[in-house]
């Protein structure tokens, strides 16, 4: 008995990861402002694990309802479909999924996956231009002064790094010159194009939240539509995995400058996270931010768009979820009606090794508020381990009702907020836990990080009570089940488990290990990777210490999403 | 007369059609041949393969009747072709033409070959329900999920708060929510909570304060007992209090260090002088905040006028409505009955009643006019400048309110399709965002327009905002057609959750919105002509705005080139 359970329980957690959802908050009129009250807010994400309800019969009932109206079609083209047919009103969630991230990037086309991104919503040889044939002409032009551009910009810099004022002035003269020519060519080509065309034929059909957003593990392209229109969805976007046309890609990459001022340059929090991740992980590719390194943004080219375009927006490597009011054989027929002719593609994926572990402590000041983290490396989520680690962050600072929280904020004082995360910053390949704190001011950071050890050491032997791991599981399940009244919630998750981990039935399997898991599984796997010895961290220091400086953000969750919008 | 009209522009679309096939033809080159072919697969009706079923024939949805097209054809702005001469033939020039006016109809014929199935949608009907006690009960049965959400939302929000207790509703809220209550301490009411998987919430906001309640319907009964004794025996321990008072001043310190947020806050200051609307909490009012403060503003706020409750999902058998009705004549006990502080309390209330505050934009103009037609630069050392621009509107029950919706769409709430994002993101790259909405309430209303850039750019992206808001005088046909099919089309998704439609149902009560508010909605919209919306003309006249700007001070050189410049630091005062 003790056997099969054991078994089983490997075989479901080798199949599974956590998700990730989008949290809004803001309260704007248009969905537009709403998704950028979702980007002023410090726009947050993070893991939650997901349970089943499988010890309580009734709700475990409306869970299984769910799960046996859910169709997945495997098109020849290795394209797979995942559709649920629910609610009361006609409209449809549509995700497409390709998993393509910044852990495909190297170090020279950093940034690309999100980059590309944005020039999806750029049109293709149809939408967004009036004669392709002909714009293509200044579109080639464009590129290629662009490129010597790019070329003269990079010998001004260097020049100007090595002191050499005669050669930069020449590079910037010559800066100037493609500048002006690649300016009178956009204008020439202006009327060729007509910008924003998918987001006018999409409003006039009176579909919302055309977005997309790119991870280290995937990119992920979304829209919300009525459902009698899904035929004008399918249309559109299988010409666009196809056929796009990455015009306008130098104005675009001004843009992703703009977000990335506004994402990381703007936030002190942010920035030490990425200094965090480039110690830690080095040449690994989550050691790079996934909107790109700034210094690097600028120089991304056409071409490594164009290039990473065709490697990875294969059939094969796409999801795509449809959740809503639909007639699922009419929808079947639709996807595979436009989607069905793409082509299949071989991806080669390059060998990443692992990451090293180091020693890592870092630190910088800042005028606002400070923030530490601590962190470890775990393997990702095929292993049992790391799925034991993802309920063990809800255990330890998940809510308020957690023991960090109710050590280092209400009995110490010590802290405005503590959370912690498992998974960061993608599950492709070894990853982190991490806890944040944002101390008080005054706080004494060895205190704050004596007690985080004594309580990991405490869960290390063991030490978690029947009661502690079921309000735990319990308070996760309600946080799902309140998620999945949404469409695009449950759209997101099914199709993430789908290109994540093979099957969006792990998701459902994800939820019954709860109620499996026990407290010395958790401490077990606690001991192992939380060792004290391995601890890696990052201190955020308020430059006037004295003065009051406790602040917090409340929305303040890592983010490790670039979006569009 | 309709049908005629739709026959004629069948016909056009059909000519140009033709037109652009003979254009493609006669080119040979790759890129064009897979551009025909293209069109065949994409925009024509292909049979589909395997279990094809024919669909229903149906007409095309009313809403996508295509816009008359020598309309569109003004509206898309030609660019010179003389320019394109240049580098094409000169025997191109007239192709050129053609094509493009071909091109004009193209999104029509992607539209009009399909055949698009009549929406069939009504929405669900939500029952009310008097629960007596001034309670409104609105309920919305979904048994998809085991889950039961309650919401009670206690008429009064911080509109009713003066600025001198400014943050006293808010930590009464916090301390409700996580002092403990009953027999439970806070520990132990956390833990109860999680116990259950429940989630327990107060929240307030400008027009009302209440409190969330979602459970597993089977732990619906604990569930509500916990709600009843957080609302009516919340134990308030000081050093809970303590801790949210830290929190909230820690918030404060933090406050300053997105400029997006602090260009935002200043606008809502500069706006609504001498209004809680405006304000800003300050730390010596969160400072002062003590128990008994505390315990007052909860017996005041239990004497509402009005309560709505929402009760949504999986609600057979729970008797909802009973113990409902009990929760209220309680709470109407608990204000009649004499008590220890009964003095203090009708002193409290008398001194600052539950009467709501007046925005008046006429007063207003006058208390913050040194500031009319003038920037306020707020010092930051970012490195991405934040732009806000605002104006007053009428309240949300205005018969303008249909024309100002459909002007901002055109402006810059429609997203990508908006001329600030079209102007200020997509042509030029200056900015990540650039967008304008209107935020209505029971009585105010404010449009805001915002951008975020870098500095040697913010010059220019705030004389194109202004540009902009100017230039809505001037709308064309088909973006007012956009607009209102984006509109209207997209009104389902009001209705796609049963949490999003009770919570509806109750704002737009507070709103005093006409009854069949919604039902009539996709008339009033439809029936908007540019005549219309030259309303929006008065409100966003460009002096009756105000600016501000959150980056270097640097910038105040050339801001000054647009308007007088005041600069201030973040945490100064504006009045």
């Amino acid at each position: 008995m003790l056997l099969t359970v054991f078994i089983n329980i490997v075989n479901i957690v080798s199949v599974m990861k956590p998700y990730i959802i989008r949290l809004y908050s803001g309260n704007f009129s248009s969905s537009f402002s709403k998704n950028l009250a979702v980007i002023l807010s410090f726009f947050s994400l993070f893991f939650l694990p997901l349970f089943t309800l499988a010890a309580e019969t009734e709700s475990s009932i409306g869970f299984q309802n769910l799960e046996k109206g859910i169709r997945r079609v495997e098109l020849q083209n290795g394209l797979r479909l995942i559709m649920v047919e629910r609610g009361r009103a006609p409209v449809v969630a549509c995700y497409m999924k390709f998993l393509a991230g910044s852990y495909d990037e190297s170090w020279q086309n950093a940034g690309i996956a999100h980059m590309l991104e944005h020039m999806l919503f750029k049109g293709t040889q149809k939408v967004g231009t009036v004669d392709f044939a002909r714009e293509e002409k200044y579109l080639r032009l464009i590129v290629r002064f662009s490129e010597k551009l790019d070329i003269a910009h990079e010998a001004a810099k260097a020049a100007e790094e090595r002191g050499e004022g005669e050669k930069a002035a020449q590079a910037k003269a010559e800066m100037e010159k493609w500048r002006r020519r690649i300016g009178q060519l956009k204008e020439q080509s202006r009327g060729y194009i007509v910008p924003e065309e998918h987001a006018y034929i999409y409003s006039l059909n009176g579909a919302v939240g055309y977005n997309a957003y790119t991870t280290a593990d995937l990119t992920n392209y979304q829209i919300k539509i009525p459902a009698n229109r899904l035929e004008v969805w399918a249309r559109l976007e299988a010409d666009r995995m196809e056929n796009s046309v990455l015009r306008q890609f130098y104005t675009e990459r001004d843009v992703v400058l703009e977000e990335r001022r506004m994402r990381v340059e703007n936030i002190p929090q942010r920035k030490i996270l990425e200094q965090f991740l480039a110690k830690i992980y080095h040449e690994h590719p989550y050691g790079r931010p996934v909107i790109g390194p700034r210094e690097r943004i600028g120089f991304l080219s056409y071409r490594q768009a164009e290039q990473f375009y065709r490697t990875y927006y294969a059939p094969n490597n796409l999801v795509i979820a449809l959740v809503g009011g639909i007639d699922m054989q009419k929808a079947e027929v639709i996807v595979k009606k436009y989607f069905g002719r793409l082509q299949p593609r071989l991806i080669l994926r390059k060998k990443t090794v692992p990451p090293q572990q180091r020693q890592v402590k870092i630190s910088a000041e800042t005028s606002g508020a400070p923030l530490l983290l601590y962190s470890w490396l775990k393997p990702p989520l095929p292993q049992v381990s790391a799925f034991n680690l993802d309920i063990l962050a809800e255990l330890l600072a998940g809510d308020e009702d957690t023991r960090l929280h109710r050590r280092l904020v209400v009995k110490e004082k010590l802290a405005a907020e503590v959370s912690a995360w498992s998974g960061y910053p993608g599950e492709r390949a070894d990853n982190l836990f991490l806890i944040r704190v944002t101390p008080l001011a005054g706080a004494s950071e060895n205190k704050i990080t004596a007690y985080l050890l004594e309580e990991i050491e405490k869960i290390s032997n063991g030490d978690i009570g029947r009661d502690e791991l079921q309000r735990t599981g319990n308070r996760r399940r309600t946080e799902l089940l309140v998620g999945l009244q949404e469409n695009s919630r449950l759209a997101d998750l099914l199709s993430y488990f789908e290109i994540m981990t093979g099957s969006y039935k792990n998701f459902f399997a994800y939820n019954s290990y709860l109620d499996q898991i026990t407290s010395e599984q958790i401490g077990q796997t606690a001991k192992r990777y939380l060792q004290k010895e391995l601890m890696m961290t990052a201190a955020l220091r308020s430059k006037e210490s004295k003065e009051q400086s406790k602040t917090s953000y409340k929305t303040s969750h890592l983010l490790y999403r670039q979006g569009r919008q | 007369m309709l049908a005629s009209i739709s026959l004629f522009v069948n016909l056009f679309v059909a000519l140009f059609t033709d037109i652009f096939a003979e254009l493609s033809q006669g080119k040979t080159d790759r890129t064009l041949s897979f551009s025909t072919r293209f069109q065949k697969d994409l925009w024509g009706a292909e049979p589909t393969t395997d279990n094809d079923q024919p669909s229903e024939p149906s007409k095309p949805n009313e809403l996508n009747k295509p816009d008359e097209p020598s309309k569109t054809d003004k509206s898309r702005k030609p660019d010179k072709p003389d320019k394109i001469d240049k580098v094409d033939k000169k025997g191109e020039k007239k192709s050129y033409k053609a094509t493009k006016r071909a091109f004009m109809n193209r999104q029509h014929l992607l539209l009009q070959d399909l055949q698009l199935e009549r929406l069939h949608f009504a929405a669900p009907v939500t029952t009310e329900i008097n629960l007596g006690h001034n309670a409104i009960l609105f309920v919305l049965e979904d048994d998809e999920l085991p889950l039961v959400e309650l919401n009670l939302y206690f008429s009064g929000g911080t509109d009713s708060e003066p600025i001198g207790r400014a943050g006293r509703l808010q930590a009464a809220l916090q301390l409700m929510e996580k002092g403990g209550a009953g027999n439970r301490d806070a520990e132990q009411f956390a833990a109860a909570l999680s116990r259950l998987g429940i989630k327990l919430n107060f929240f307030a906001n400008y027009e009302s304060w209440g409190v969330s309640l979602i459970t597993l319907k089977q732990n619906f009964d604990a569930a509500f007992a916990l709600l009843k004794d957080a609302l009516l025996q919340p134990r308030l321990p000081q050093e809970e209090l303590a801790r949210i008072k830290r929190q909230m001043l820690a918030k404060i310190t933090a406050r300053n260090e997105n400029p997006a947020r602090i260009a935002h806050r200043k606008l809502s200051e500069l706006l609504y002088p001498q209004l809680r609307l405006g304000h800003s909490l300050q730390k010596e009012n969160i400072k002062k905040l003590n128990r008994q403060d505390i315990e007052l503003e909860i017996k005041r706020r239990l004497q509402f006028d009005t309560t709505y409750v929402t009760v949504g999902g999986d609600i057979q058998k729970l008797n909802i409505q009973v113990k409902l009705k009990e929760l209220f004549s309680q709470i109407a006990q608990m204000a009649a009955a004499p008590s220890a502080t009964a003095t203090t309390l009708s002193q409290a209330t008398a001194n600052s009643s539950n009467s709501v505050e007046m925005v008046l934009p006429e007063l207003l103009r006058q208390q913050n006019r040194r500031y009319s037609e003038k920037i306020v630069l707020v010092k930051t050392a970012a490195s991405q400048t934040a732009i806000a621009i605002g104006g007053y509107l009428p309240p949300h029950n205005h018969p303008d309110f249909y024309a100002l919706q459909a002007g901002n769409y055109i402006l810059g709430g429609g997203s990508f399709v908006s001329r600030l994002t079209r102007e200020i993101r997509t042509k030029r790259g200056l900015a990540y965002y650039a967008y304008s909405y209107n935020l209505f309430g029971a009585n105010y209303g404010r449009f805001i327009a915002s951008c975020g850039t870098r500095s040697d750019a913010v010059h220019e992206s705030l004389a194109l905002m202004l540009r902009e808001i100017k230039g809505i005088t001037s709308i064309k046909m088909e973006e007012l057609q956009l607009a209102k099919e984006a509109i209207l089309n997209s009104l389902i998704f009001q209705f796609d959750t049963s949490a999003k439609i009770l919570s509806q149902k109750v704002r737009f009560r507070l709103h005093q919105m006409p009854s069949d508010y919604l039902q009539q909605l996709p008339q009033k919209i439809d029936l908007l002509r540019i005549a219309d919306l030259r309303k929006m003309e008065d409100y966003l006249q460009i002096k009756k705005l105000y600016i501000v700007v959150a980056g270097p001070e640097s910038l105040q050189a050339k801001l000054e080139q647009i308007r007088p410049v005041v600069v201030i630091e973040p945490e100064e005062k504006l009045f």
